[in-house]
């Protein structure tokens, strides 16, 4: 089993509040990384510290033996990681059809030089790249809304356009932020079967989730982070077990839930480090 | 019969300014407030090179849309990365700064007193003579500017475009250069307004720092917002409606002439204010750029066939698809 | 004659700084590019200058009146024009179209000329320190100084100060902690236009006001809204800086290329606040192509 992605002593922090405190994990290639925790353990700073987003004050990320720290957003694609988003970011006015157009890369459709010089090779590519869209939405069950605007879709067809444009990019690290947060059971399980077939045809997945019914059925490695520290890792059976886990997060799963806009509220921030 | 070609000279001057700023406004969402401006870059520029060096105003048109290309880059790489808002706020300073610029330049632009005896093109060695052939000249360098814009409109690289205005983030999580975008994109559309500026020079063979400032951008702006924003058709219709008011008004014989200009103006602010506030999306919306259950029927593509997964998509005018 | 340009540019910044504390006490409030701003700047300076020569009003009952002017009109545009639009494009467009009406009825009623308050105290020069000045120009540097340590009371010692502050960082939460962000943005309206309105009466006494002076007076009160990032002290710091700037450019080079460099230091300014000096150390990154050897 090869490591695909692999942080190393990462940390940031915002005006003087340490997100992310020396954290190294890894993911490894053909499994589902889930990384848990509550509001505010810095799970989704360290989603951008990986994909570019995020700059590291301190650490090194490592991608197939590479070095892409400091890496700018749109490089990850091209390199082999895409992601999405919390707050998911659909192209609101675009329809669902277009939002997984153009999740495939490197398209000569949108090379000027192509389309205006050799406008039939742009037209034969496009028509393969739409092919491969109606096929990804019909994978993923939105085909029927194909011409849908995004903003038009339910909150769960949302998530699912999400993952299927995350699909598109032929990313082989695929990572979701929060992609079962707030989703019926139906939508949930959707997109976790959408997920392990993924994995089973060679992607590899790191998840941030709060959802314990995804992380338990679809998880291979679990880690948990708690005020920017890793408390644990392990199978999500170690992690049910494990003191530690079951004291910072398990025991509080009310109040993890609970909608909290900033990733570091004043009140997680002057609670003691009990751990 | 003149008359007439005179006004389809400048509607396809308007048509071109329209559709250029669509890419930049409608599509990418980037809000620019010297479209006029560049314009005017590209008429100065035209006309300095067609009065100085005797250069063929086909030649000096391609130079003007390099000129105005060149502004743009430039102003494209300082405000790629301030907000939406600054980046207003930065383009109406650039068009203050560039009428400012071609007022104080009178080595050059002889300042107030304007350039005049810009040429008509030359063709297979013969200038122009008469407004048919210009207007026939005008007519077909729109015709292919808009197929030009209409085609990055209508295909993958427009929804790029619309996709840098929904979502930065996205984009980028998507492998889109969008800071790349963005400046291509201005570069774009500042060289066919400088295209734009060159066609007008010839037309009326006199050019003022007056003929290209806020105002005039200003109206571009209500072009788009009347036809549509971020719909082709509709910047063209709307630069044909708005362009047609002050002929309108000049039949009418009510306002004294020394009037004419403020009173267009008025009307235009008056349509501009209508629009926004009972019709913001204009005449036209704009439209969806890929249409699958048109594709589907049609068999340019079709639907995997699996069992329990219905081929049929919904049709494309399905409910919000023109929202 | 070093000194002379320096202090010339420290008049102009006082003048640059009253258009534009009150355009951004209205930007920064509201996040609405209020583009008629300058429009009813030039109206209010109209209004001032017929009431004092065709009506024959004393200058001290005018001047209250037109910036009574300004006030109620900002206010009137923001409480039932633009809340009513949906989204700040809508807002700048309409008040694209405010601005283009203003602007060209104010021709239709003046004329396009210069209107200028005839000679009076006001205008007369005195010495100060030896430097001729006239009293208009010590009279702007006062309302100058006023509005901005007025502003700055209001902001950070009262009250509806802090309502207004958090209105400025962030309206949502405001509205959801229970200010009344309607209200405080009628409020940054009336008092913006007001302010506005002074500037337009300092101009009319001045030098004048054509109908086109609200799109001139708005380029520097941009550029120092722009500079000013947020912050009502910075735009005031920023004007005076702008004016010093100019001052000084005109030292070597003709007066008349003083607004070209004004903008380019702008645009260099927001070029190096924007850059992030970590971002020029990125590494070379291969693209997974290359690795596996696949090409696009």
């Amino acid at each position: 089993m090869t490591t695909m992605l692999d942080v190393a002593n990462a940390s940031v922090s915002f005006g003087g509040l340490r997100a992310l405190k020396d954290v190294s994990i890894s993911a490894e290639e053909g499994q589902v990384t889930a990384l848990i925790g509550p509001n505010g353990a810095g799970k989704s700073t360290l989603l951008g510290a990986v994909s570019g987003f995020t700059r590291l004050d301190e650490g090194r990320v490592t991608f197939r033996g590479q070095d892409i720290t400091g890496m700018r957003p749109h490089q990850g694609v091209g390199l082999g990681l895409a992601r999405t988003f919390q707050d998911l970011e659909v192209m609101q006015r675009l329809t669902v059809a277009e939002n997984v157009l153009l999740g495939f890369p490197d398209q000569p459709a949108e090379r000027l030089s192509r389309l205006l010089l050799t406008p039939w090779v742009a037209n034969r590519h496009h028509r393969a790249t739409v092919q491969k869209t109606v096929d990804l939405l019909d994978h993923v069950g939105l085909l029927d809304r194909a011409d849908t605007l995004a903003s038009d879709l339910s909150y769960g067809e949302q998530k699912l356009l999400v993952v299927a444009r995350l699909l598109a990019t032929g990313a082989d690290m695929l990572m979701l932020d929060e992609p079962g947060a707030g989703l019926p059971d139906v939508n949930l399980h959707q997109i976790g079967s959408v997920l392990r077939e993924a994995v089973a045809g060679g992607r590899t997945v790191l998840l941030v989730d709060h959802n314990m019914d995804l992380i338990m059925n679809y998880a291979d490695r679990v880690t948990v982070l708690h005020h920017g520290q890793v408390i644990a890792t392990g199978t999500p059976a170690q992690i049910q077990a494990n003191q530690a886990v079951i004291d910072v997060y398990f025991s509080r799963s009310h109040t993890a839930q609970d909608p909290v806009d900033e990733p570091l509220t004043p009140s997680q921030k002057g609670a003691p480090d009990a751990s | 019969m003149s008359y007439l070609l005179t006004l389809v000279t400048f509607f396809s001057i308007g048509i071109i300014l329209a559709m250029s700023l669509n890419l930049l406004m409608g599509f990418t969402g980037q809000v620019s407030m010297a479209h006029g401006g560049f314009m005017g870059i590209g008429a100065y520029t035209a006309a300095w090179f067609a009065i100085n060096a005797e250069v063929n105003m086909v030649w000096a048109m391609l130079l003007a849309a390099a000129a105005a290309a060149l502004i743009g880059w430039l102003f494209a790489l300082a405000t790629v990365r301030i907000s939406g808002d600054e980046f207003i706020l930065a383009s109406f300073a650039l068009q203050m700064v560039i009428i400012e610029a071609i007022s104080r330049w009178t080595d050059v632009t002889r300042g107030t007193y304007g350039l005049s005896g810009v040429p008509k093109p030359e063709l297979f060695g013969e200038p122009m003579r008469t407004i048919e052939q210009y207007a026939v000249f005008t007519v077909v360098v729109t015709l292919i500017c808009a197929v030009v814009m209409m085609r990055m409109a209508g295909s993958t690289f427009g929804l790029v475009l619309r996709g840098v205005r929904e979502s930065v983030p996205s984009m980028q999580a998507l492998g889109r250069n969008t800071v790349r975008v963005k400046i291509l994109v201005m570069v774009i559309a500042s060289a066919f307004a400088g295209i734009a500026g060159t066609l007008q020079a010839s037309m009326v063979t006199f050019i003022h720092p007056d003929s290209f400032t806020i105002m005039l951008s200003i109206i571009i702006v209500a072009y788009l917002l009347v036809g549509g924003l971020g719909n082709m058709w509709g910047a063209a219709l709307g630069a044909v409606l708005l362009l047609s008011i002050p002929e309108l008004i000049a039949t009418s014989d009510v306002i004294p002439s020394n009037l004419l200009g403020p009173m267009e103006r008025v009307i235009y602010g008056v349509v501009l204010m209508a629009f926004v506030w009972f019709r913001p999306k204009g005449i036209i919306a704009e439209r969806p750029v890929l249409r699958v259950g048109r594709m589907l029927r049609r068999g340019t593509v079709t639907a995997p066939t699996r069992p329990g997964s219905p081929a049929s998509a919904t049709t494309p005018d399905a409910p919000g698809a023109t929202r | 004659m070093l000194t002379d340009l320096l202090l010339t540019g420290l008049l102009d910044g006082a003048r640059i700084g009253v258009a534009a504390l009150g355009f951004a006490l209205i930007f920064y409030t509201t996040k609405e590019l209020h583009f008629a701003y300058g429009a009813i700047l030039a109206a209010c300076g109209y209004l001032y200058y017929s009431l004092v020569v065709d009506q024959g009003l004393p200058l001290l009952l005018a001047a209250p009146l037109a910036l009574a002017f300004g006030a109620v009109v900002g206010a009137v545009i923001q409480r039932w024009l633009y809340r009513r639009l949906n989204d700040h494009l809508a807002v700048l467009l309409f008040s694209f179209g405010m601005a283009i009406i203003l602007e060209n009825v104010l021709h239709i009623m003046f004329g396009p000329t210069d209107k200028v308050l005839p000679a009076g105290a006001l205008t007369r020069t005195v010495s100060v320190a030896g430097t001729p000045l006239r009293v208009i120009d010590l009279v702007t540097v006062a309302v100058f100084l006023v509005v901005w340590a007025g502003l700055w009371h209001m902001l950070e010692r009262q009250q509806i100060g802090l309502a207004i502050r958090a209105v400025m960082r962030d309206s949502t939460m405001s509205d959801l902690v229970g200010i009344r962000t309607g209200r405080i943005k009628v409020l940054a309206y009336a008092l913006g236009s007001a302010i506005g309105a002074v500037a337009g009466l300092i101009a009319v006494t001045r030098s004048g006001v054509r109908p086109g002076s609200g799109f001139d007076v708005m380029l520097f009160a941009f550029i120092a809204t722009l500079l000013g990032a947020g912050k009502l002290t910075n735009v005031a710091a920023w004007s005076l800086a702008l004016g010093l700037f100019m001052g000084l450019v005109a030292w070597p080079f003709p007066t008349e290329l003083q607004t070209l460099f004004a903008f380019f230091a702008m645009l260099i300014y927001l070029v190096v606040r924007s850059l992030d000096v970590r971002s020029l150390r990125r590494p070379r990154l291969r693209r997974a192509e290359d690795r596996t050897g696949v090409s696009a």
